[in-house]
């Protein structure tokens, strides 16, 4: 009723008006619908990725932790190694390709921590006692044995094969999970890596 | 007396009350049009014979010490029953006894083929001992029930509406369904005789993942495992690749032979002619406005009561039980085709005009739906709901 | 009587424009036409309905044996169909891409549908004219025709306002009508759906929700990673409970012998929540006792926005402790007994009379590789012992290698240790469950249901009539039941001496089949 007295220009400018308010709502459910969907796809896509690889993915922050060494000595946190790049590596006796990467490691610890690269080993739910002896077994070791008792930190990375070493840089990202054995080319590349 | 075995008399007994009032509904529709007499009997014989199964019901409840839909047996005894009480509302509404002698052979049917299943109580597994047990199943039976009128109204419609001297694809199609259901009277036949022949094998194989396991066939052997060994009995007659159970796959196999015969047997012997044809004359009885009507009514108070039991109860308990609301288990993901499947139906009829025939095909087909999800699921796919 | 044959009005939206039917351009008006049509809504609907088949046919890959990787099961299972079924992605066909795909278009479709259609029919029916049109009342589905005069018209309005209509009169016509909310059912369930869609789509929000299967075993505390690790869960102890057919009533026994033996009964964990407030000096976790309940199958054990399920147990409980006697193998005399706990066994054992236990290594898994002595797992499926007994007669001690039916330098020492027992434990399996988007959900069904019942339980009805020189022209309109429509109307009518309602669709196809 209120629009009777506009003349022809006016209303036609008004229904002008109304047809691209009405044209804006239709674009904002439609891309809000169609948006939800895509996000909810993405998850799945992600999760699936995840299920198959683990949790932990490069790119992804590195989850928190803190653990004590092997000795009960110390506390390790991932937030005192922030600010340099960490190679954080999981393993446990068991584990063959483990065992023969250990000297290897040892025998780089200096050169690492010259480079601004810790090092920490985090053994995956075993007695102290089966580790002790392992270490001892060795002949000890420079860097730090983590000891992950009941596995939380274990399941927060999502760890499925050993070794696995996580290549976390100074922002506490990581940029690479790497499985398997590391030799000395892959260490430096590591290192490298980790500093970057 | 013992509350079981007279939960089993009172069974037998509206089983037999049932038989009754479908001869009732028979004469009522042979006579003139209108509510007669003898269609006053067969409603009084239903609803007796409903009452019986109730008392059937409730003692055996009293007997086991728990709600009895907690197997196969318990579960498709009761859906009989629901599909009696859908037919009474239906009944009440339409006053129509040709549907009667439709709607009651077929409740009598799926009363006789769970009787196919071992029928002594057993004790509930954690899982099913919660309230939602009768909650659930109930409701979801309640609406499967009065869905399943619309199955013999669709029915009805169809053969009332089709012309059996020409030949079309309605023709075709309502014969198969006319063999399935034979495949339901030849699977309790071959059923009953076997058994009471004692036919029994017992076959030793060695599953996939290295174990020992057995089949133990109460029919004569006919498909067997690969490799099986022949414990007591008869041996197989073809071997099967093991990911098919070989057992299973020898009762679809003589329920199919006993169907084929029962068909042959009616068709050529004692009808004559095409089954669906045969019972055009009493589904002449029925007017396609009604038909059409009542099958729509059956399923818009029968969708209701069947999402509210079958899906939302159901994602209640799911919650509770096993963490999750919704976990595509095969019976969750089948009572939600049943649902789609009902729900385009109705869109369809109300938004696309699909009345009559298509409609009518399509209350068929929403049957096929329930009763793939009751037998197929169970017994073949499996899954958490395989106990009913 | 009868003037004129109208042809009978599409009412389901009361003859209103819908929007979507208007001429358009641009093509976000041409996307929206697209999804407003019902017809690809239900095609929608018919392939989610073959898609969820065939997604059943097989396993999905969340209910496969875990020990197989999906892709070698579905070949080894099913052979050639179930090689093809994984190529196809249909092992995890719920959340593929394109099954989400077709859910979020039906859900588009449903949101644009309604918006499509309920403003047009909201307007119309609010905006009722009581006189209407011969052409619109002649082409209701019911009607009939009569003389007659305003007299019945006033004489049917306390009937049909008795029935629960309501009425409305201009210039001597009437219009009754009842239950108009049973038309908004559509869109209330609609409403609904896409609630609860929406809820279920909140999962993803961080925070919303958690879910985590924890192993637990008896006596264990561990940290709760779905709390942060804010809260720890101790598994006082794991009993499950089988029917026994020689102790369950008669009427049970048949059926648990057909079961084959295990059954369970019940079973349930007694568990202790506890807050996690700090930290140790040694590192270890300061804990205050929260609660102490129990989770049983259909019982969760509830704190805050947490629920502990009761899901799993492992088959065979593992070993917990072992006991050795320190013999002396000439005497037979037992010197002393020590126990050992097998998840953090300490390394010295203080004896009576000086003596000493020393244990060198613990092998839990134990197996010989290369000669020596070391362990396959974590897991103490083999435990093997590497201990130093140290006796007066030996200060520095006589080492044995100890394990179940092993026993290396054992025979030589003068010390032994002999077996002298084990404790075994439960291994619960319980789902800590949090999931704030359940209450969306739950408003979500309910809205639904109540949408459904409105527009399945409550028929919009309505009446017209209208007088015109000496004539009434009587119209009706219901939406469903039209069996209801008649019953109600027809005594009104009949009792003020008019005909009553007539099918005319009825009337029409028994003409065209005639």
């Amino acid at each position: 009723m209120k629009k009777t007295n506009q003349n022809p220009d006016e209303r036609l400018a008004a229904a002008k008006q109304k047809k691209k308010k009405r044209s804006f709502w239709r674009l904002m459910i439609m891309t809000m619908v169609l948006f939800a969907g895509a996000v909810v796809i993405m998850q799945f896509v992600d999760q699936a990725t995840r299920d198959k690889d683990g949790r932990v993915l490069a790119g992804d922050d590195a989850p928190g932790f803190a653990l004590v060494d092997l000795y009960g000595e110390k506390q390790h946190t991932m937030d005192e190694y922030k600010g340099k790049g960490l190679l954080l590596n999981f393993w446990g006796t068991f584990c063959e390709p483990c065992k023969k990467e250990m000297p290897l490691i040892n025998d780089n610890y200096d050169m690492m921590q010259k480079e601004g690269v810790n090092f920490a080993a985090v053994n995956v739910g075993e007695t102290p006692v089966r580790v002790s002896s392992f270490i001892k077994e060795i002949g000890g070791t420079d860097y730090p044995v983590l000891m992950d008792t009941n596995s939380a930190v274990e399941k927060a990375y999502g760890i499925y094969n050993l070794p696995v070493t996580f290549i976390i840089n100074k922002e506490g990202k990581v940029v690479e999970k790497y499985e398997g054995e590391i030799d000395q080319a892959k260490l430096e590349e590591m290192i490298k890596k980790a500093n970057e | 007396m013992n509350l079981l075995s007279l939960s089993g008399n009172l069974l037998l007994t509206s089983f037999i009350l049932y038989l009754i009032s479908t001869g009732f509904f028979a004469v009522a529709t042979s006579g003139k049009k209108g509510p007669s007499r003898s269609g006053k009997i067969a409603f009084s014989l239903a609803l007796l014979g409903f009452v019986a199964q109730l008392g059937y019901f409730f003692t055996r409840w009293a007997g086991a010490g728990h709600v009895p839909v907690s197997n196969l047996y318990e579960y498709t005894t009761f859906f009989g029953m629901m599909m009696v009480l859908g037919f009474l509302i239906v009944y009440g509404i339409y006053r129509n006894n040709v549907l009667g002698l439709v709607a009651m052979p077929v409740a009598l049917l799926v009363i006789a083929y769970a009787s196919m299943f071992p029928d002594e109580v057993q004790p509930l597994i954690p899982a099913l001992q919660s309230v939602w047990l009768k909650i659930h199943v109930t409701t979801a039976a309640l609406g499967e029930g009065i869905l399943a009128v619309s199955f013999a109204t669709g029915l009805l419609y169809l053969i009332h509406a089709t012309d059996f001297n020409k030949e079309s694809k309605t023709r075709t199609w309502l014969e198969v369904v006319m063999f399935s259901l034979a495949c339901v009277v030849g699977y309790i036949i071959v059923g009953l005789l076997f058994n009471a022949l004692g036919t029994n094998s017992t076959i030793e194989y060695v599953a996939k993942n290295g174990a020992t396991m057995q089949h133990d066939y109460t029919m004569p052997v006919l498909t067997g495992p690969e490799n099986g060994k022949i414990i007591s009995g008869s041996g197989a007659v073809v071997e099967l690749p093991n990911f098919l159970n070989a057992n299973k796959v020898n009762t679809v196999l003589w329920s199919l032979i006993g169907g084929l015969v029962f068909y042959i047997l009616l068709r050529f012997v004692i009808l004559r002619k095409r089954l669906a044809e045969s019972l055009k004359p009493i589904a002449r009885k029925i007017d396609l406005e009604t038909a059409d009507e009542i099958s729509y009514r059956a399923i818009a108070i029968g969708l209701p009561v069947f999402i509210l039991g079958g899906l939302i109860f159901a994602m209640i308990w799911a919650q509770m039980a096993w963490s999750r609301y919704w976990g595509w288990d095969p019976k969750e993901v089948w009572a939600l085709i049943t649902m789609l499947f009902y729900v385009f139906y109705l869109h369809m009829r109300i938004q696309r005009g699909w009345i009559g025939k298509k409609s009518a095909w399509l209350c068929v087909g929403g049957f096929a739906v329930i009763m793939f999800n009751l037998v197929f699921v169970n017994l073949v796919v499996a899954g958490l709901h395989s106990y009913a | 009587m009868m003037q004129q044959e109208y042809k009978q009005l599409d009412m389901r939206y009361e003859e209103a424009e819908l929007r979507s039917k208007r001429k358009n351009q641009s093509w976000i008006d041409r996307t929206w036409t697209f999804f407003s049509s019902v017809k690809v809504g239900l095609w929608l609907i018919g392939l989610i309905i073959i898609a969820s088949g065939v997604g059943t046919i097989f396993p999905q890959e969340m209910y496969i044996p875990q020990a197989i990787p999906p892709e070698e099961f579905y070949g080894k299972e099913y052979g050639t169909a179930g090689e093809i079924y994984y190529a196809l992605g249909f092992h995890n066909l719920f959340e593929s891409w394109w099954y989400i795909g077709l859910i979020t278009l039906l859900l588009l479709s449903i949101i644009i549908v309604s918006i499509d259609r309920f403003f047009p029919l909201y307007r119309a029916l609010k905006k009722q004219p009581v006189i209407q049109s011969d052409r619109f009342m002649g082409g209701q589905r019911f009607g009939a025709e009569a003389t007659g005069t305003v007299k019945q018209i006033d004489a049917i309005e306390p009937l049909l306002k008795k029935k629960g209509y309501k009425v409305r009169r201009q210039d001597g016509s009437l219009l009754a009508e009842k239950q108009r909310f049973g038309r908004w059912g559509p869109y209330i369930n609609h409403i609904g759906l896409v609630l609860f869609f929406g809820g279920a789509m909140l999962r993803i929000v961080p925070g919303m929700h958690e879910d985590e299967l924890m192993w637990i075993r008896e006596g264990e505390t561990l940290p709760v990673e779905a709390t942060d690790n804010k809260y720890y869960l101790e598994n006082n102890s794991f009993n499950i409970e089988f029917y026994d057919p020689a102790k369950e009533p008669e009427k049970f026994r048949e059926a648990l012998k057909r079961a084959g033996g295990s059954v369970p009964k019940n079973y349930d964990t007694q568990m202790t929540l506890y807050k996690k407030t700090g930290m140790t000096d040694d590192f270890k976790p300061k804990l205050e006792k929260v609660k102490t309940g129990e989770t049983a199958v259909n019982q969760p054990f509830e704190f805050g926005n947490y629920q502990v399920f009761q899901e799993q147990y492992a088959a065979d409980p593992e070993f917990k402790t072992m006991s050795f006697n320190i013999e002396n193998q000439k005497t037979g005399k037992v010197v002393d007994t020590i126990k050992v706990d097998l998840r953090n066994p300490q390394e010295t054992y203080k004896l009576k009379n000086g003596y000493d236990v020393e244990l060198k290594d613990f092998l839990p898994d134990f197996v010989v590789k290369d000669g020596k002595p070391t362990t396959n797992s974590s897991r103490p499926v083999n435990p093997a012992f590497v201990f130093t007994i140290k006796s007066p007669e030996h200060p520095k001690g006589e080492r044995s290698l100890i394990g179940i039916k092993l026993n290396v330098g054992g025979d030589e020492n003068q010390y032994k240790m002999g077996f002298a027992g084990t404790e075994l434990s439960n291994i619960s399996g319980v789902r800590i469950k949090k999931d704030l988007t359940l209450p969306f959900l739950f408003a979500g069904g309910m809205i639904f249901m109540i949408g459904l019942l409105l527009g399945m339980y409550w028929p919009h009805r309505r009446l017209w009539l209208k007088e015109t020189n000496g004539q009434i022209n009587i119209a009706g309109f219901t939406n469903k039941n039209a069996l209801g429509l008649q019953k109600e109307v027809n005594l009104a009518l009949t009792e003020v001496g008019l005909p009553q309602l007539e099918d005319r669709q009825k009337l029409r196809e028994e003409g065209e089949s005639k």
